[in-house]
């Protein structure tokens, strides 16, 4: 932006007043309070209205109506704008204001105008109607009055202002746009995600049902096959049954055969013991038999004489006995008699005396004799009884004989009898062990039957439980076949639910890739864009600030810069110096440091501004000639095609590619060109 | 036996600070009252009497009233200019006292035959010969050194006494080895004092041709370095002199001005915020009453802002615990933060795509258009969309939904918006 022409009608001290500016360094100089500063005030007026400032601020007093007419350039096109003030009624109000273009004349209302002007400087700021605007006050023209302000602004508040002035504040803003557009991506992907939360528990409850189906199948098939079993088993005890039944008709018949063969051995056993008994009693009479048979046998045949020759033999003998028995008696006579004489000693028949020996003798002799005689007698006796006896057993004998023959007739009878019971006894016995042998037989068998039977029994339970177990094994098989097409069909309905569900889930899932890059890649790259912008920024801005602040102040102890938040620093020695404590040429130099640092910034980082115009009002105040020579130096650093500078230090006049001069007379300011 | 004091860098009005002047005058007074006491036949004070050449008056006109009474009690004041004294303009404080007959600037010279030629002031009492060389600013003195005419000076006799107020190259303290010095061949020689100033580190030297080259060092202290060194325990005061017709005592008294105390805090792998917190806690432990405090804070933070570290809450709570004064040096104190990020740009845009280039790599989505190239092209147009401030007239509900729409677009998220859940 290029400064043309400023009309200024009405305004404040002036009352018509037209000043042609031109390119190169322009000063302003008058006295104080001439109106120098107005000229500044004018030109921003008619570039951003009034701001923060009244209108009876600017109104000429006792006026109703006033004007700023600002001709600039930018790349070659010329632009004119116009504001007006009115008064109305002890209210000053700016009234609709023109900008004339190249395209041709808009009438704008004040805050549109500021707008428009905004847009053709290119100045990226909000166009608040009540303030001034900010990149112009900072790279452009700063009042004398706010020059030295921004050193001793709070550090949070310089650092915010020249966040805006460097549009650092954009990221900020961006950052919480972003976090405004992440608050509803995070919403919409919540809905989302509230929506497909459940796919995992849908998914489980597939896995579930489809567990659930593979149990049933398994169970299932475990049904069947215990089905298989069970019906196996069932058939198996039916024909076990079966089997038991024939059994139990074979168990009745044998049961009768039992009866039967009991029957038949108790017979047998009647008749085995009759048979024994008739046994034992032929035993017992062969014995008899045989011990008579002994008896006789030993009646022995001493002789073979028979009855009668035993009995003439007798008669003889006993005629014998008695004939000598007639001897003995008479030798007894005799040895009686001879025992008198001898006892007596004479003869009783002679009378005659008998010598006892001799009759001693005679009657020894006769004992001799009566002891053969009586030894005939009894071995004719002994004989006699021997052929008594003899004969008796002769007869008994032959009785015996007789009867022996009748017996051994009888054993032998007995003995074919007994052989004929033993023969039958065996039979019998035979028949017995048969009979109980085919007893046993079938006892074991009724026994095994009995068995049998009792396993029927078990069997029939088991047959029972076996078909409850099969029935409710079918119901089982029914309802689990019932719960896997159930399941079946939840599979199904879960699966589109799923698959809906996974749109969702995309959707959210995009959207939270879009959150996640703008959170952590957006808004994260934002502060290290902002970070590297600052860090640019304060580096320049320090360079410059150096530069400036080296030029203007002489002493090589001290050292100014700025820390991260553009605080300036003084140094001396590395020691913090108190600003307030500088002297008043080093507190200008140190605010016109700062001032041009800063508007060499603003310029930089206003990309595309379309302003190199700079207006210092009252650059030098406290300033030693010394320093006057250097502001003189940095005026021509700076190569800005215009520089528009007011002064009441007519010093500075030799900066001056054309002067102005400024006076006041009664009143009213008037502006000259210097030569 | 005469006795002559040797004082320097006194710098009247140093110091802004209310008690910083006070102690800086008083100072200054009990110097004078030391000189008084004993007994010194004059005064020499070697430049930078005061910090600037036209200082403030209240503070001239307390040390004024001390002058006239030491004048009164017949002891002179003998003056140069020191660096700081010098005006522009060319008419100083110095100038002033010495028209008021309160000192005299011995400094006294004339260009002939383009040598600089010195004339002694010879002082009535004791007659030593004094002479010197003022001093300009940034060693702008240097030429008239080169220019000086040693012969006549050296071959004047008696007590001779030079005065200066520069650095020598020969003497100068390692801490100012970058400062302009002259040579201490460019000085006369067979002075019987060399009477520097300018150092404000006292000192003693000598070379051949050059006994007793004296710095007393700064009075009280003009920066705060001196202060630091104060702190530290270097002694301030001015030298005592003793003499007749060759230097007989040199004699040091010290005064002491302040107590000190000195604090210095390693910031180094801290972040701003744990280093503020932990010399806030380390400083509420130190005794400060009726100290001048010294707070360095140096090393590279590891994360953060230097100006996090709440330096203006530092100093204000050890006023509030009776510091007297704080001087905060945090020259050393830079952050990680900011030393080591490599701007990879000269301008916005260009560190703006370049940032959004190299920042789509950290991030592993599967959406193409947030990827690579076309991802951090799509973070440059949302940044054109979001950056948007309020408009004019625009009220915040029709702000945001321009931010909502806008932004959806440029994402292309608006299809998925108008899904319908159902």
């Amino acid at each position: 932006m290029i400064l043309k022409k400023l009309i200024l009608q009405n305004i404040r001290s002036y009352r018509n007043q037209t000043i042609e500016l031109s390119l190169g360094k322009t000063l302003f100089e008058g006295d104080i309070g001439s109106g120098k500063s107005t000229i500044l005030m004018a030109i921003e007026f008619a570039l951003f209205g009034l701001g923060s400032e009244k209108g009876a601020s600017l109104l000429r007093t006792n006026e109703s109506q006033g004007k700023v007419s600002l001709t600039f350039e930018i790349d070659g096109n010329e632009y004119t704008v116009i504001r007006e003030l009115e008064k109305n009624k002890n209210k000053i109000r700016q009234i609709e204001g023109t900008l004339k273009n190249p395209n041709g004349v808009q009438h704008l209302p004040p805050s549109e105008l500021k707008e428009t002007i905004l847009e053709i400087l290119n100045f990226n700021e909000p166009s608040d109607p009540k303030a001034q605007s900010v990149i112009y006050r900072y790279a452009i023209f700063t009042p004398q009055e706010e020059m030295k302000t921004i050193l001793f602004l709070k550090s949070d508040l310089r650092l915010q202002t020249l966040r805006k002035a460097f549009r650092i504040e954009d990221y900020k803003v961006a950052a919480e746009n972003a976090k405004e557009i992440t608050s509803t991506i995070k919403m919409k992907a919540k809905e989302f995600e509230i929506r497909s939360s459940d796919i995992q528990y849908l998914q489980n409850e597939i896995d579930d049902f489809t567990k659930r189906i593979a149990s049933n199948q398994e169970k299932l098939e475990q049904l069947r096959k215990t089905e298989q079993e069970k019906q196996t088993l069932f058939e198996e005890i039916n024909r076990k049954k079966d089997e038991l039944h024939a059994t139990e008709l074979k168990l009745s018949k044998y049961s009768t055969e039992v009866s039967f063969l009991e029957k038949t051995i108790e017979d047998k056993k009647n008749d085995l013991k009759t048979s024994q008994e008739e046994i034992e009693r032929l035993e017992k009479k062969r014995k008899n038999l045989e011990s008579e048979i002994k008896e006789l046998e030993m009646i022995a045949t001493r002789t073979e004489k028979n009855q009668k020759d035993l009995e003439t033999e007798i008669i003889q003998l006993e005629e014998k006995v008695q004939d000598f028995r007639k001897i003995e008696t008479e030798i007894d006579t005799k040895i009686k008699d001879y025992k008198i004489l001898e006892e007596n000693r004479n003869c009783p028949t002679c009378d005659r005396p008998a010598d006892p020996k001799e009759y001693a003798e005679h009657i020894r002799k006769k004992k001799n004799q009566k002891e053969k005689a009586s030894k005939n007698v009894e071995e004719c006796v002994s004989l006699l009884t021997k052929t008594k006896k003899l004969l008796v057993k002769r007869r008994d004998y032959d009785l015996a004989q007789n009867q022996l023959k009748e017996k051994l007739k009888q054993i032998n009878e007995n003995i074919d009898e007994i052989k004929k019971q033993k023969h039958s006894m065996l039979t019998v016995k035979k028949q017995i062990a048969d009979s109980q042998k085919k007893l046993r037989e079938i006892k074991t068998k009724i026994q095994n039957i009995k068995e049998e039977e009792k396993k029927l029994e078990n069997l029939q339970t088991e047959f029972n439980n076996v078909e409850q177990e099969l029935r409710e094994i079918r119901n089982n098989i029914s309802s689990t076949r019932t719960t896997i097409a159930g399941l079946q069909e939840d599979i199904k309905k879960n699966e589109e639910n799923i698959k809906k569900k996974k749109d969702y889930k995309r959707c959210a899932e995009i959207l939270n890739e879009h959150q996640i890059w703008v959170e952590d890649y957006f808004v994260e790259t934002l502060k290290a864009i902002e970070k590297h912008v600052m860090l640019n920024i304060h580096q320049d801005f320090n360079t410059y600030f150096q530069k400036w602040f080296s030029f203007l102040v002489d002493d090589p102890g001290k050292e100014a810069r700025i820390d991260e938040e553009f605080t300036p620093i003084v140094e001396q020695d590395g020691y913090d110096q108190n600003i307030y404590y500088l002297s008043g040429g080093e507190k200008t130099s140190v605010a016109l440091a700062y001032r041009l640092a800063l508007n060499s910034i603003v310029q930089k980082v206003s990309t595309g501004m379309k302003s190199n115009l700079l207006i210092l009002d009252e650059p030098t105040d406290g300033f030693s000639k010394h320093q006057l020579g250097k502001v003189r130096d940095i005026l021509d650093e700076l190569q800005s095609p215009q520089i528009v500078f007011v002064s009441h230090d007519k010093e500075v006049e030799s900066f001056a590619d054309q002067i102005f001069r400024v006076t006041k007379t009664q009143g009213e300011s008037k502006v000259t060109r210097g030569a | 036996m005469y006795k002559f004091a040797h004082m320097s860098d006194i710098h009247l009005g140093a110091h802004r600070d209310q008690i910083l002047q006070e102690l800086e005058l008083t100072t200054f007074i009990k110097a004078m009252n030391k000189c008084v006491e004993h007994k010194v036949d004059f005064i020499i004070i070697s430049g930078d009497f005061f910090h600037i050449g036209i200082p403030e008056l209240s503070i001239v006109n307390k040390a004024l009233r001390k002058m006239v009474e030491v004048k009164e009690k017949g002891i002179p004041i003998y003056v140069i200019y020191g660096s700081h004294d010098y005006t522009p303009t060319g008419t100083s404080i110095i100038d002033l006292l010495e028209t008021a007959g309160i000192i005299t600037n011995i400094v006294k010279w004339q260009m002939k035959d383009k040598k600089l030629h010195l004339s002694f002031t010879t002082d009535k009492i004791t007659g030593a010969k004094i002479t010197g060389i003022l001093a300009r600013k940034n060693g702008l003195e240097s030429k008239y050194y080169e220019r000086l005419d040693k012969q006549n000076l050296e071959q004047t006799d008696g007590f001779k006494i030079f005065m200066f107020h520069s650095g020598i190259t020969e003497f100068k303290p390692t801490y100012l080895t970058e400062m302009d010095s002259i040579p201490i061949s460019c000085f006369p020689k067979g002075f019987n004092y060399y009477a520097g100033g300018h150092i404000h580190e006292k000192g003693k030297f000598k070379l051949p041709g050059y006994k007793n080259v004296i710095f007393p060092g700064t009075l009280f202290t003009g920066y705060g370095r001196d202060i630091e060194a104060t702190v530290k325990g270097e002694t301030r005061g001015f030298y005592l002199v003793s003499f007749d017709d060759a230097v007989k005592k040199i004699e040091f008294i010290e005064l002491k001005s302040f107590d000190g105390k000195y604090f210095e805090f390693d910031a180094n792998g801290k972040n701003s915020v744990q280093a503020f917190k932990d010399i806030q806690e380390k400083l509420k432990t130190l005794d400060v009453t009726d100290k001048v405090v010294i707070l360095k804070i140096r090393g590279e933070l590891s994360g953060g802002k230097t100006a996090d570290i709440n330096f203006t809450e530092l100093k204000s709570n050890l006023l509030e615990k009776g510091a007297l004064h704080v001087y905060l040096n945090r020259y050393s104190l830079t952050s990680k933060d900011y030393s080591s990020i490599q701007v990879i740009g000269n301008d916005t845009s260009t560190i703006e795509r370049k940032m959004f280039k190299e920042n789509i790599g950290t991030i592993k989505l599967s959406q193409k258009h947030l990827k690579g190239e076309a991802g951090s092209k799509l973070a440059t147009e949302l940044l054109e969309v979001l950056r948007q401030e309020v408009k004019v007239g625009e009220s915040k509900r029709e702000y945001l939904n321009k931010i909502q729409s806008n932004g959806r677009l440029v994402l292309k998220l608006n299809e998925i918006f108008e899904e319908e859940i159902n």
